[in-house]
């Protein structure tokens, strides 16, 4: 019975140091006036693992019409208009279409934009701008993460890409017909 | 009534929309790792292209037409030798290509197409007194071309028209050693050019 009683009063006294740390007198010998204070600090723990969430905003397709120009023949060059003449105009149908992209990842996210054109319609291309630099239809959009100090928010990236068609489809396009497809890869950097 | 009048409405105003597109939002994610693709097709209209005139421009580049003969020069006498020093055979220049190696001299002329569209050219050379092939008073002239040739339009990948089949060539060539001093038109080359 005494070792039984002896017991649960080990564990109540265990119970309740709880996360209380004992408070300890040491004979460090010396000065007691003075003691060195070192202090060790480690960078911010970021996970290891990456998570990428991105949004492409883009249109469910894009219409656009040619006008042909009417070139003179020039015999100098063999070919219809002179330097810099293009075979025709493109406009847009509507306003001027945009694709937008934006990251909300904690890693950089590489996005690029390229034309394909439909087959028998090689001479039509697509030019690129983007809001960020000056290469077109690629570029990187660095992590939303706020790295330097992870526990601040961070900032969602984002690029918007404006375009241009090019060149010629050579015939005539009654109604409207697909002549190429846009396409936005998206690549995570890590 | 009213309902009538709201579906037509309706009906005019999906008309005019015409082909419309709308921008969607797509999202895509990843754990660690990252690849996607998101596409949009394009459509286009266009009008009817222009039917291009046909536009006319041939080159005929004629070389020099004046030949003269220079006689055989003997050269000096070198006793030491006996034979003469810096003797010249007698030969024909002022053709485009001087003193062929058989004394002739030879001159041509090339027709370049640079139209847009094919054309025909003829070469013919005419003369009552130096007929092509046919000496006279020691003097062969000799005419080099076709009758009649097509030259398709101009290729811009070959302005000069070298070797393309935008281009053909032509020659007359003098020959021989003349028996006497003659001075005037052997004959008369003609270059005819049609669509």
């Amino acid at each position: 019975m005494k070792r039984i009683l002896a017991l649960l009063l080990v564990c109540v006294v265990l119970a309740n140091m709880g996360a209380v740390a004992s408070a300890e007198d040491y004979d460090l010998g010396g000065d007691p006036a003075s003691s060195e204070v070192t202090v060790t600090t480690y960078a911010a723990k970021l996970p290891d693992e990456k998570t990428y969430y991105v949004t492409v905003t883009i249109p469910s397709a894009l219409y656009c019409s040619f006008t042909y120009a009417d070139l003179e023949w020039n015999p100098s060059t063999h070919t219809y208009g002179d330097s810099g003449d293009t075979a025709g105009t493109w406009e847009w149908d509507g306003d001027a279409p945009e694709i937008t992209v934006t990251n909300y990842s904690d890693a950089a996210v590489e996005v690029s934009l390229s034309f394909k054109p439909v087959t028998g319609y090689a001479g039509i291309d697509m030019k690129f701008e983007n809001s960020i630099d000056s290469n077109g239809g690629s570029t990187t959009l660095d992590s939303a993460a706020n790295e330097s100090n992870p526990t601040e928010a961070g900032e969602a990236t984002s690029v918007k890409f404006s375009m241009e068609m090019t060149g010629s489809p050579n015939v005539e396009l009654a109604s409207e017909t697909q002549i190429g497809t846009v396409t936005v890869t998206l690549e995570g950097v890590y | 009534m009213k309902r009538i009048l709201a579906l037509l409405l309706a009906c005019a105003l999906v008309a005019n929309m015409g082909a419309v597109a709308w921008a969607e939002e797509k999202s895509f994610t990843g754990n660690d790792e990252l690849e996607a693709t998101a596409t949009a097709e394009v459509y286009a209209i266009t009008d009817e292209p222009p039917e291009p005139e046909p536009a006319y421009y041939v080159t005929v580049a004629w070389e020099s037409m004046a030949f003269s003969f220079e006689g055989a020069n003997a050269g000096i006498w070198n006793a030491g030798k006996h034979t003469y020093d810096g003797a010249v055979k007698g030969h024909w220049t002022g053709g485009g290509t001087d003193n062929n190696s058989d004394g002739s001299s030879s001159s041509k002329i090339t027709i370049t197409n640079h139209s847009n569209v094919e054309v025909t050219a003829a070469c013919a050379y005419v003369s009552d007194n130096y007929k092509s092939g046919t000496p006279r008073n020691g003097v062969t002239v000799t005419f080099k071309g076709l009758v009649s040739t097509k030259l398709q339009a101009g290729d811009a990948d070959n302005i000069a028209g070298i070797d393309g089949d935008n281009q053909t060539t032509a020659a007359v060539s003098v020959s021989g050693v003349p028996e006497e001093t003659v001075t005037g038109t052997v004959g008369t080359v003609t270059i005819t050019i049609s669509s």
